[in-house]
């Protein structure tokens, strides 16, 4: 067998390999590649010689997945960071894959649009990395998820033959839908060079309305309400005391150092948000110790990115940290909260809890810890909910499956994979299937 | 090639029959030809044929005995709920085995707490939305069909409707799905606990037209219903001017719950008919306008829609004071078919979709190339989704209709195409436009698309003949896609469907 060599063009120096690394293991070479036809000739080689490759974006999501069974080639999609096509009045943009959504954004603000994700990371992520891992933050409650805005797709497949599907259309029935099997598909059905998605007008006014309710079956009653009723937030987010503390280090909002807190934020014309905030008062004030209302933007989004933001929540730990997310019902929230003894931050209305748990040294305890793993996804398993890993330290990587997918469904993914690609090129290893 | 026809196989029709009859009960196989000729078209009547049978399960066990039975004897089948597709995806193309849904309508669950809807495929769209109602929920997706339409059949077809623009289309509120898969297994796709793991299977599954498997049950999202709406129709004597409207309201940052246009062919149509709204006739173009939210804030929302109105010179505007007139100018949009039977014989309601953006320029490339094939056009459509119904009004009865009705449809849609569009906004492809795959998609595109196929339909059985081009080179629409509008099929132009 033979190593890639710098021959393959694009090739960056040694030096750079180090930028690349995956659970410990450093390609034996990253590639920057300039056109679709660099990376259909790479792969059309890594197919001949075995190689595993790991596409790469900003590598925020790299931590997620089993260990890899190889890795002789990082792609980076660098090079693919333009907004090729934008027509405002369409409310559509053509991105390419390697694009940073800041930038996107920036783009897309003077025309009072953006694409409304807000996954953690969301300074360093690149567009192409939010499509393999559909990454998402608290604004899927209000509008939805990748799924929901990609309305077109340019992958390279395994063999190297460039594909488009879908177009720059809003609505559109021109065969399979295929832009959704590449949502969520990590990297391991082709590269993905470049996306159309769909824009929304940006709010014209924002209110945040942060609650501290008396204790956890208050938040059941407070979410009830609130579903039940014609209110339409943005986001819904719901954090237990230790969250709340970590929340409070980083901006002193409220001197609450017990209960549990829910965060709401509206946005639309001004009449209406102001509406909506009273209605939620009159709502949950009966359930609430104490309720904040802010209404400056800057003050918003600073607490909006703690919130979003994996980085507060990492830093209130000493050693190492376990990040699990947890997909149940959304009336099964309450449990699942009570379950978790940890900094839990939830997406409250899709019932997505993500949870950081902090990982003692010793073997027994770490044992413990991948049993209380199995015992929630055993608990969620007849509601068809599941427990990702989504960071575990390397030295447990490879003890216990990070995905838990174990349905009867998967077997439907297992062809899907040996259909696109057969030697298993991309990510081997590293996915469900 | 997996889409290739599957052949004419002979197969034990008598021992089949028997079979099925033990499944079913005698009563619930159809298999005489006068029995089975409702099932030899849907709305599209293209390519008639006869299935071999029709059943009517009544469950999940069933289905996989039926589809079982099909792998067992090689025998094509297809999945029916309401049989409105307009591009001929219930047609037994192939013949073999129609199972027929309307026994299993239940609605299986209706859960407020997670605000979804569990349903079987033969339920009746609106019902789930009538079932939710005195909670105040409904499901979103509203195919103009939803009357008669099922949720199975919209499922398979990724349904839209007027009021997607807002809420999206059937995939964005679909969670999970129980399906048969061909070789009689049964699997579940997707959740309602979070995101699902792995590929998005549901998500593959919606629109791939009854080609995959079969849908037994639906998970659906149900959202709190909006409890204000305001309507309002605006009358232009420019279409360039009602196109700048709608570009407008979209640019201003309202996204309506609806934005459809009417034509000036189809403001005459209506005003001659039983369905007459008091539009003045002269008038060049009429959109229809509807925003919904909460009671406070919808009129701001009105207003900045009123300004862009004005802005761009409409002659006329009317808001609707209250529900009976809302209904009054929705009429006149839902209406409009049964309207242009009475300014020409026959008519083609054509399905594309193109960027917003370009709405003034193919509008006219439209109307010039109905002009150049000395063919009649109108127009009613989704104009806040770019998704056009172009109708062209023909007499069948003059030499060489069919040959220019044909081209000039096939024209149309290269132009949608070449601005950046495609092929269909709502109706699929189905039989209908095949021949046409290959103006959008490189023979790679379809191949992998093609594979996603195998995964779920290896052999070919499920839907037979559908979506992918099957003459290969021969692009042009099949000639028998305009006997729809004969005498025989008039019963399903009662049914509004787009």
């Amino acid at each position: 067998m033979k190593s890639p060599t710098s021959e393959i063009p694009g090739t960056l120096p040694s030096s750079e390999t180090s930028r690349f690394i995956v659970d410990g293991l450093q390609p034996q070479v990253a590639v920057e590649p300039k056109s679709v036809e660099e990376i259909g000739e790479l792969l059309r080689l890594a197919g001949t010689q075995k190689w595993g490759i790991v596409p790469f974006g900003a590598g925020t999501k790299q931590r997620i997945g089993n260990p890899l069974r190889r890795f002789d080639v990082a792609i980076s999609l660098a090079n693919f960071n333009r907004v090729p096509e934008y027509e405002p009045e369409d409310l559509v943009v053509k991105v390419e894959s390697g694009c940073r959504l800041v930038d996107l954004q920036r783009t897309l603000a003077p025309d009072n649009l953006f694409l409304p994700l807000d996954p953690p990371y969301y300074n360093e992520s690149t567009l192409g990395g939010m499509v393999a891992s559909n990454a998402s933050g608290p604004w899927r409650f209000g509008h939805g998820t990748m799924r929901d805005f990609l309305l077109g797709i340019s992958v390279v497949q395994p063999d190297g033959t460039p594909t488009r599907f879908g177009a720059r259309v809003v609505k559109n029935v021109t065969g399979y839908d295929m832009c959704k099997l590449y949502v969520g598909s990590f990297g391991t059905l082709g590269i993905l060079t470049d996306f159309y998605f769909k824009l929304k007008p940006l709010p014209p006014c924002e209110k945040t309305v942060l609650v501290v309710l008396k204790g956890l079956s208050e938040v059941g009653l407070a979410l009830d309400k609130l579903f039940s009723s014609p209110l339409t937030p943005s986001a819904v987010e719901l954090l237990n005391p230790a969250a709340l503390a970590v929340l409070n280090q980083s901006i002193s909002l409220t001197d609450s150092k017990e209960g549990y807190s829910l965060v709401v934020r509206f946005g639309e014309v001004e009449n209406a948000v102001k509406w909506q905030v009273e209605q939620l008062e009159r709502l949950w004030e009966p359930l609430c110790a104490k309720g904040i209302i802010l209404g400056d933007i800057v003050e918003q989004n600073l607490l909006w990115e703690v919130l979003r933001e994996d980085r507060s929540y990492l830093n209130g730990f000493q050693g190492s940290v376990i990040k699990l997310k947890v997909n149940g019902k959304s009336n099964q929230l309450v449990e699942l909260t009570q379950r978790l003894e940890s900094y839990i931050k939830s997406h409250a209305g899709s019932g997505i809890i993500r949870a950081f748990l902090h990982l003692a040294t010793s073997p027994p305890e770490q044992q413990t810890m991948v049993a209380c793993v199995q015992g929630l996804r055993s608990y969620l398993r007849p509601y068809r909910g599941t427990v990702i890993i989504e960071s575990l330290p390397l030295a447990l990587k490879g003890t216990i499956d990070v995905w838990g997918c174990d349905t009867k469904d998967k077997y439907l993914m297992q062809r899907i994979r040996e259909k696109y690609d057969p030697l298993g090129t991309l990510n081997p290893g590293r996915f469900v299937v | 090639m997996n889409n290739a026809p599957v052949a004419e196989r002979g197969f034990p029709k008598e021992e089949v029959y028997r079979h099925l009859v033990s499944i079913l009960g005698k009563e619930w196989v159809l298999h005489t030809p006068e029995e089975l000729i409702v099932y030899e078209c849907d709305g599209l009547t293209l390519h008639t044929r006869l299935p071999d049978f029709v059943v009517f399960p009544t469950c999940t066990e069933e289905v996989v005995k039926i589809v079982k039975l099909a792998g067992q004897y090689k025998i094509p089948f297809v999945p029916r709920g309401a049989g409105t597709s307009l591009s001929g995806g219930a047609i037994p193309v192939e013949g073999g085995v129609v199972l027929e849904f309307s026994r299993m309508n239940r609605i299986l669950n209706i859960d407020y707490e997670n605000r979804l809807a569990i349903v079987q495929p033969g339920v009746v769209n609106l019902h789930v939305t009538q079932a939710a109602k005195k909670k105040n929920f409904y499901y979103a997706p509203d195919p103009s069909s939803q009357m008669v339409s099922t949720i199975g059949g919209n499922v398979a077809e990724n349904a839209g409707g007027p009021h997607t623009l807002k809420y999206g289309v059937t995939t964005n509120h679909v969670m999970a799905l129980e399906v048969v898969l061909p070789d009689g297994e049964v699997y579940e796709l997707g959740t309602a606990a979070g995101d699902a793991v792995g590929y998005d299977l549901v998500g593959s599954f919606v629109g791939s037209e009854g080609t995959f498997g079969i849908v037994t049950q639906i998970t659906v999202r149900l959202l709190y219903s909006p409890p204000a709406v305001k309507t309002m129709l605006a009358v232009y004597d420019s279409v360039v001017d009602a196109t700048k409207t709608v570009s407008g309201i979209i640019a201003r940052g309202v996204v309506p719950a609806a934005l459809e246009m009417i034509d000036r062919n189809t403001i005459q149509a209506i005003e001659a008919s039983v369905y007459a709204t008091g539009i003045p006739k002269d008038a060049e173009a009429v959109l229809l306008i509807e925003i919904d939210g909460l009671a406070t804030g919808i009129e701001q929302q009105m207003e900045r829609i009123l300004e862009v109105i004005k802005t761009n010179n409409a002659r006329e505007i009317r808001v609707a004071k209250n529900e009976t007139e809302r209904k009054k100018l929705w009429a006149a949009r839902k209406n409009a078919f049964g309207a242009y039977g009475r300014i020409s014989a026959n008519y083609y309601t054509m399905d594309g979709v193109i960027p917003r953006s370009k709405l003034p320029q193919i509008l006219q490339e439209i109307d010039d190339l109905g002009r150049r094939h000395g063919l009649r056009m109108a127009n009613v459509f989704h104009a806040g989704d770019g998704n056009l119904h172009p109708i062209i009004l023909y007499d069948i009865h003059q030499p060489g209709a069919k040959e220019n009705v044909l081209a000039l449809a096939g024209e149309i849609l290269q132009r949608c195409v070449e601005v950046g569009g495609a092929l269909s906004g709502e109706h699929g492809i189905g039989l209908e436009k095949q021949e046409f795959m290959s103006l959008i998609f490189s023979e790679a595109d379809l191949h992998a698309m093609q594979q996603l196929k195998q995964v779920f339909n290896p052999e070919n059985l499920a839907n037979p003949s559908k979506i992918f081009p099957i003459r290969r080179g021969c692009r042009e629409l099949p000639k028998n896609i305009l006997e729809s509008s004969d005498q025989k099929y008039k019963a399903y132009q009662e049914i509004v469907r787009f």
